[in-house]
């Protein structure tokens, strides 16, 4: 070399496959809390490796080294995730406000789907939504057994406030309905006439993700 | 108090008794006052002509120049890129406001659109920072706004904030709208949204790390996160009140963190977590549908949002009064009607959180990381609330709420994952989480009822000295607890360096308990087993081509809830071709299947995603970029509901509503009816963008996306729109950046919004919109 250094002692990733140039990357930012879980990552698993969204050299974004702007990095492979946040009702990703990685690690996480979680071990969407985590006097079970995406799809949805169907009457009757299966004990139904009136379930059960005052969710 | 814009006090006082009038509100708030507006501007001049040389400037911003990169600009030992871009926004609607604000809610207004600063130390010796990197946008009243900011000295720190800033506004007419009918007298139709929402959430996240590079490191975080404006719910006791309600919640949140590097690439952390939250957001009655009642002096009630008279909502009309409300004045006095409510509340709730982790790449085979964290949230709320006016049911004139309640949640988690590389391509690889917590909770609460003496004559007129006290004492003990705990197993084996697999199997295990008042029987309990097998395939077939493939099946051996699936399979197929350097194809499949065979539930789903993409660049002049995505929603399964159709409406869907006795007759009388609650969504989506430059100092972009929405569902009531089931949102976008030298680009911008449900609107506001928004600005980098 000109400097007259060795070059041999420069490490080359083309050739090599994406775990040994994910290796090498681990070798220094592994201690990082951060990449922690990235060998067992659903990235590392699907040949998903470090220079797939960074270039150490060439860059386009100047603060993680990535090789393309969230979300369009991400966009390039999860494709129905720009269908899901271009639908009218959605988390404000595509306007800069809320990122991938708030939600996701991309390095992996200990949970499915590289969801990040709170340290308590609560959903990560508490971190924003501070006002549904509780705890409550009177908890809507489900919202801690079940999670959020019970009801709501947390990328778009078409329906507003993210929920899974466009009448919110048809989402709660689905499981406040009869059933001999849970050995839990089912919740009871509602004692409604879905003709007469009280045409919206959350017209009267307002605090439904959880009361301190009202075991039906009214206040 | 700040008022929320939107809904309306639907007031009957003035009107002939069958007309509500309308307050007609100014369509916007959010922008800013003109004299902000104006200093603003000046502001915007000013620093566009003061500050030639200190508006640095440029790196990578949603306006790319159109003769390329700057070069910036070296100072002080510093590589310094900036870039502000300074602008107007207008913007014209047509057709619901409300829904433009709830979907886009761009308003008019001078706004700083983008500012970016990016500094680098050429030789790595910065005497506060090697890098920093700030960028914001949005400032100036655009409803998203955030300031992100990283700084980095070398073995010393590394820094990162921000500050994000997002309006909230939510007018959706459909939920819990009462759909009061046209057959009521008088005929009242809510128009707005009882839980309409302007709120805005502000937060911060400021996190420092020291020393990254040594044997010990500490890290520092604070994050804030308040919301606070005006929205509005409602009550349900008697009638249905309407309550406006200023939001006010808080969220402080601290963390201290230590690492120690207790062995080469070993690490072992600690850290303390403090979150606190304060719910100060108090309820107040929004007096909307007001009646004087026939009292001197004169006194007035709010009916609430239902109002139904055939159905007895909030009364009937007594003749020989042909209307609830005549000359603005109630004609039935037994009405249950709001003349005042409040309810406070200070929430506090206290989670402090410890964990300790471990990560180890200490032996050469093994990748270790292990946490366990333990958290205790502690929360409290004393209870005040006040009612006055008739709740007809129980002939309460009146009542007062007080006491206390506290809730706790006690959780632990643990997490262990383990790669260990058998082979130079073959590794197993191991995660164990574990979740458990426990829930206690202890409400003490007493309502003093003010009770008519002679329920029979209690009226709204019925003087508090008729009426009796009658203490309730509410005394709530309950628990429940949750352990939860999975083991992933996947071998994976990297076949050459164009192709691998990995096949796995997890297993979870839930177990719950739900205590009741803590007597005897009275518990729920469950215990549930996931079993999943897992299977992942890829191939790098040629350097420009990745395909990836991998499927989970799983089966459930008891649900906690009964929209839970037995069985689930996950399908994903993702794929990208680059055959040239300027052009990228992308493809994605992505399928979940769900059910549930339970005789009682026969609950089928699926979640289908196809996708397909296109990024091509041929030439540097010309640019295209086209999406499309088909997703499939359907979710089906038994429901049982109580309805009575109108005469002569038949509910095609109800299976057994001919007389028939169906499981749900036998075993809830309250809701007889079966049918079967299919949900079915069609979204085609499609996108595509043409980048041009027509001459060396222009840069155009044109574009066009739709979303378009079709699905069915049955209908419980005929009054019932189907709303957000059927309709098309399409958003034209066009813009022009001109490269004016001296480092100025003029950027003109337009972008089209029209949303439009094709649909029974029903008695409520149409929610359609079509708006014009054009921004002008200009960009100043280097």
């Amino acid at each position: 070399m000109a400097g007259g250094g060795d070059k041999t002692k420069i490490y080359v990733f083309e050739g090599k496959s994406r775990e040994q140039t994910s290796a090498r990357c681990l070798s220094c930012h592994g201690e990082a809390h951060e990449q922690s879980h990235f060998a067992e990552s659903a990235h590392a698993s699907s040949d998903v490796g470090c220079l797939d969204c960074h270039s150490p050299h060439h860059a386009k974004e100047s603060q993680h080294l990535l090789v393309q702007e969230q979300p369009q990095l991400c966009y390039g492979c999860h494709t129905s995730a720009k269908a899901d946040f271009a639908k009218p009702f959605h988390h404000r990703v595509n306007e800069g406000l809320v990122q991938c990685n708030d939600c996701h690690n991309p390095h992996g996480t200990a949970t499915v789907r590289q969801l990040r979680a709170l340290p308590s071990g609560d959903a990560v969407c508490y971190k924003c939504h501070v006002d549904k985590q509780g705890p409550f006097v009177y908890e809507h079970v489900p919202v801690k057994t079940e999670g959020c995406s019970s009801c709501h799809t947390p990328h778009g949805s078409t329906n507003p406030r993210l929920l899974k169907v466009s009448i919110v009457n048809m989402l709660c009757l689905q499981c406040h309905t009869f059933s001999s299966q849970l050995t839990a004990g089912g919740p009871i139904g509602p004692v409604h006439n879905q003709s007469a009136k009280y045409q919206a379930c959350t017209m009267c059960h307002t605090q439904i993700h959880g009361s301190n005052f009202s075991d039906v969710f009214f206040k | 108090m700040e008022s929320p814009r939107k809904l309306a006090h639907q007031s009957i006082l003035g009107s002939s008794g069958t007309e509500p009038v309308v307050a007609v509100k100014k369509r916007s708030l959010t922008a800013p006052s003109s004299g902000f507006k104006s200093i603003l501007a000046l502001l915007a001049i000013g620093v566009m002509v003061a500050l030639p040389g200190a508006l640095f400037a440029q790196s990578p911003t949603p306006t790319q120049p159109p003769s390329g990169e700057p070069v910036g600009v070296t100072g002080g030992g510093y590589l310094i890129h900036q870039s502000i871009e300074l602008g107007y926004r207008s913007t014209d609607v047509t057709g619901s406001g409300d829904m433009y604000d709830t979907l886009v809610n761009l308003q008019t207004g001078p706004r700083i659109l983008d500012q970016t600063l990016a500094m680098q130390s050429v030789d790595h010796q910065g005497l506060l920072f090697d890098d920093l990197y700030l960028n914001s946008f949005g400032w100036g009243g655009d409803p998203n706004n955030a300031l992100r900011l990283r700084a980095d000295k070398n073995k010393w720190y590394n820094l990162q904030t921000s500050f994000r800033r997002d309006q909230y506004f939510s007018d959706y007419d459909l939920l819990a709208n009462p759909l009061n009918p046209a057959t009521s007298t008088p005929s009242i139709p809510v128009l707005n949204s009882p839980n309409e929402f302007e709120t805005t959430r502000r937060m911060s996240d400021f996190d420092l790390m020291l020393l990254p590079q040594s044997t010990v490191s500490f890290r520092l975080g604070y994050s804030h996160n308040n919301m606070t404006g005006p929205s509005y719910s409602s009550i349900h006791d008697g009638t249905e009140a309407s309550l406006l309600q200023n939001w006010n919640t808080t969220m402080n949140s601290y963390r201290l963190g230590v690492d120690f590097r207790i062995a080469p690439r070993t690490v072992l952390s600690y850290d303390q977590f403090l979150d606190y939250y304060k719910g100060d957001t108090d309820y107040q009655l929004n007096p909307i549908n007001e009646a004087f009642l026939p009292t001197t002096p004169v006194s007035s009630v709010s009916l609430g949002l239902s109002i139904d008279t055939v159905n007895k909502e909030p009364c009937a009309v007594v003749p020989p009064a042909t209307s609830l409300v005549v000359n603005g004045t109630l004609t039935n006095v037994t009405c249950s009607a709001y003349s005042s409510y409040v309810r406070n509340q200070r929430i506090r709730t206290s989670t402090p959180t410890e964990r300790i982790s471990l990560r180890s790449n200490y032996f050469q085979r093994v990748d270790l990381v292990a946490s366990f964290s333990y958290s205790d949230a502690e929360m409290s709320t004393p209870l005040y609330e006040s009612f006055g006016g008739l709740i007809t049911r129980t002939s309460t004139l009146a009542f007062l709420g007080t006491g206390t309640g506290d809730a706790s949640r006690i959780s632990d988690a643990a997490d262990l994952g383990a790669t260990v590389h058998l082979t130079k391509h073959l590794r197993l690889i191991d995660k164990f989480y574990f979740w458990a917590y426990r829930i206690p909770q202890n409400g003490n609460f007493s309502e003093t009822d003010s009770d008519c003496v002679n329920p029979r004559a209690c009226t709204l007129l019925t003087p508090l000295s008729a009426t009796a006290p009658t203490l309730a004492p509410t005394v709530q003990q309950a628990s429940f607890n949750q352990t939860w705990t999975r083991n992933q197993v996947e071998l994976a084996w990297d076949i050459s360096k164009k192709a691998g697999a990995r096949i796995g199997y997890r297993y979870g295990d839930r177990e719950f308990n739900h205590f009741n008042d803590f007597l005897p029987g009275d518990e729920d309990h469950f215990v549930g087993l996931e079993k999943t097998a897992l299977l992942g395939l890829w191939a790098r077939p040629t350097h420009a081509l990745r395909l990836n493939f991998d499927l989970e099946h799983t089966n459930y051996n008891a649900v906690f809830v009964r929209m839970s699936p037995r069985k689930e399979a996950r399908y994903r197929f993702q794929t990208t071709y680059t055959p040239r350097q300027w052009a990228t194809l992308g493809g994605s499949i992505n399928l979940l299947q769900q059910s549930n065979a339970d005789a009682q539930t026969q609950y089928v789903g699926h979640n289908q995603n196809y996708g397909l993409t296109a990024s091509l660049a041929p030439r540097e002049r010309f640019g295209l970029d086209v999406a499309y995505n088909f997703n499939s929603v359907i979710q089906n399964a038994l429901i049982c509901f109580d309805d009575t159709p109108p005469t002569g409406v038949i509910l095609p869907f109800v299976t057994s509503a001919n007389g028939t006795t169906s499981f749900c007759a036998l075993n809830d009388t309250a809701n007889p009816l079966l049918a079967d609650s299919y949900y079915t969504n069609h979204t085609n989506f499609g996108m595509a963008a043409v980048r041009f430059r027509p001459a060396k100092r222009l840069l155009a972009n044109v574009g066009y996306s739709i979303t378009s929405v079709d699905g069915s569902m049955p209908q419980f009531n005929i009054l019932q729109p189907l709303g957000s089931l059927q309709y098309k949102y399409q958003q034209p976008v066009a813009n022009l950046s001109v490269d004016i030298g001296h480092r100025l680009t003029y950027v003109t911008g337009w972008n089209y919004y029209q949303y439009g449900e094709g649909s029974f609107v029903g008695p409520t506001a149409p929610r359609y919109f079509h708006a014009n928004s054009l921004t002008e600005s200009l960009r100043y980098a280097f």
